[in-house]
């Protein structure tokens, strides 16, 4: 308790305030409160955000945060509120996707080509049959999946396959394997997104 | 111990391929266990003519390279289950195997199989080498054109080189009708020329081409002249004496004298 | 339409047939391919000869003609090459 409440730093982007994660609400609306009317002209016009340490902000809390800021004259900037410790748990998880390396390939892949990659695909073309695209990561096909794709190879079975026009000679997500089915089916109609579910592997529409 | 055969021609598109899948289907068809093999690494085609190519996982390189069992590799025909498939790698080059491991595979599926069919690649290279390594005995297979022929020629010398003498000549895509106008070389001409032995003569027929489109080999299509033809050539090849079929009629008189009875056989 | 009425009554002169033709190129390239002898082998086989029988008498280069020939089975080598004149012994 004998802790500031709101900690007020300027830097490059502007000012910041930080919220302690332990206080409760109301205290830290009313601190807020007294130290900006302390140096009221100084704060106004300036642009500012808000974070919070580890604790997440009500919308209502945060719309009253907001309404108070502005009362003494500063902008908002975005993101607006920045509830830290549970947002930069995510973005770590995030991040840890991207660090994934993407390859990206603007053309067509042909009978007898095989890409493999350690990581994500992303072809902005099609696969046609007789091709075969390999990759640890997730494999995304901006056109028309035609031959043999083979995602999470080293055993990602969250790994999944996306594509414009969904029709491969055969799909592999980690140790899962599907063939098309000998019959002819009705052609996709829009996107579809293919994934291990239930230990089999699954299509469906994606919206 | 079964007996491999391959079927080759020189030439790229007189219908090895068709000719593996329709004999090797035949065979299986007369309740003989059978292998195919597709030999033409880089540019596979037996997996879809036969209607397989959504079932492959692993391939014959990866067999040679020691990624997986024969047994893995192999498919199972959708309609006999003494008809098998070793597809080609689509995503690799002819010289990923050598004939030496090509041999040791052949004779590997010999102790399980009846007959071993080898698909073998167009050309005279590496992948005729691969091919032929390892069979007992081969199919030439030609079209009546000149480049054709001359090409079977070639490849009858170059299997003697590879101690697979005496092969059997099938000619594919003969036209009656042209062969009656004297427009295109018939069986006769070309046994003439390639002094081979003839196994059989298969039409040109639109229902190759059907077959091919959804994956069914023509030889188990009854109505179809084609299939009939491989039907012969399959009987034949298990040493039943079959006549062969009447494509080459000269004249309206014989044709007419051969429907109602009398008359040689062509 | 004479060649056609020709073909339908089943005479006429079937040596025009393209099939003949077709088996008769064949059957020349056939030899060349069995024995070995591409065209600009032959003519390397030309040259030579030439070169070798200049030596000893004089010909003509223009009307000569080197060819392999075969009949049944076999494949000959068949040379016409015209004398000018027989040169002296040296």
């Amino acid at each position: 308790m004998s802790k500031e409440a709101c900690i007020i730093k300027g830097n490059k982007n502007g000012l910041s305030i930080s919220i302690p994660g332990e206080m409760e609400f109301n205290e830290v609306l009313t601190q807020l409160k007294v130290r900006l009317a302390s140096a009221e002209q100084f704060f106004e016009g300036a642009a500012v955000h808000v974070t919070a340490d580890n604790r997440e902000l009500e919308p209502e809390e945060k719309h009253q945060l907001e309404r108070t800021v502005r009362e003494f004259g500063m902008v908002i900037q975005e993101p607006p509120v920045r509830v830290d410790g549970i947002e930069e748990h995510q973005r770590e998880k995030h991040l840890e996707e991207e660090e994934e390396d993407t390859l990206l390939l603007r053309r067509t892949i042909r009978s007898g080509q095989k890409i493999k990659y350690d990581g994500n695909i992303v072809i902005l073309g099609d696969v046609n049959p007789g091709a075969e695209v390999v990759c640890s990561g997730d494999i995304l096909v901006l056109g028309s999946l035609r031959g043999v794709a083979h995602a999470g190879c080293n055993g990602n079975v969250s790994a999944s396959v996306f594509a414009f026009r969904l029709e491969p000679t055969q799909l592999r997500i980690a140790n899962y394997i599907s063939r098309s089915p000998d019959e002819k089916l009705p052609k996709p109609l829009g996107p579809e997104m293919a994934r291990v579910s239930e230990n089999i592997i699954q299509i469906s529409a994606y919206s | 111990m079964g007996k491999a055969i391959v079927i080759t021609s020189g030439k790229g598109g007189v219908g090895k391929t068709t000719a593996a899948a329709n004999i090797g289907t035949g065979l299986a068809q007369i309740g003989k266990k059978v292998c195919l093999v597709d030999a033409d690494i880089g540019l596979r085609n037996l997996d879809v003519v036969m209607g397989l190519e959504n079932r492959i996982v692993y391939d014959l390189i990866d067999v040679v390279e020691g990624y997986c069992r024969v047994r893995q590799a192999m498919i199972k025909d959708k309609r006999f289950d003494t008809l098998y498939l070793l597809p080609a790698a689509q995503t690799r080059e002819k010289d990923a195997v050598n004939p030496d491991q090509m041999g040791k595979l052949i004779t590997e599926l010999k102790q399980d199989f009846d007959y071993v069919i080898i698909d073998c690649p167009a050309g005279i290279e590496q992948g005729f080498k691969n091919a032929t390594s390892g069979a007992d005995m081969a199919i030439v297979v030609t079209t009546p054109e000149v480049s054709a022929v001359r090409d079977a020629d070639r490849i009858v010398g170059l299997l003697e080189a590879q101690e697979l003498y005496d092969p059997y000549l099938v000619i594919n895509r003969l036209r009656p009708d042209m062969v009656r106008k004297g427009d295109m070389m018939n069986t006769e001409d070309m046994i003439d020329i390639l002094a081979i032995r003839l196994l059989g003569v298969v039409p040109d027929d639109e229902s190759i081409i059907v077959s091919t489109n959804r994956g069914e080999p023509a030889v188990l299509d009854k109505r179809s002249q084609s299939g009939q033809a491989f039907r012969n050539i399959v009987r034949r090849l298990e040493g039943v004496e079959v006549p062969f079929m009447h494509l080459e009629n000269n004249s309206m008189v014989q044709r007419f004298m051969r429907l109602i009875g009398i008359g040689g056989k062509s | 339409m004479l060649e056609w009425l020709a073909r339908l009554l089943g005479s006429g002169d079937h040596s025009k047939d393209s099939k003949d033709m077709a088996k008769e190129r064949l059957r020349l390239v056939l030899v060349q391919d069995r024995a070995l002898l591409s065209p600009g082998l032959l003519e390397k086989l030309k040259e030579d000869i030439v070169e070798v029988l200049s030596k000893y008498m004089e010909i003509d280069e223009q009307s000569l003609e080197v060819n392999l020939d075969s009949s049944d089975e076999s494949v000959a080598l068949v040379a016409n090459i015209p004398v000018k004149s027989v040169k002296r012994r040296i």
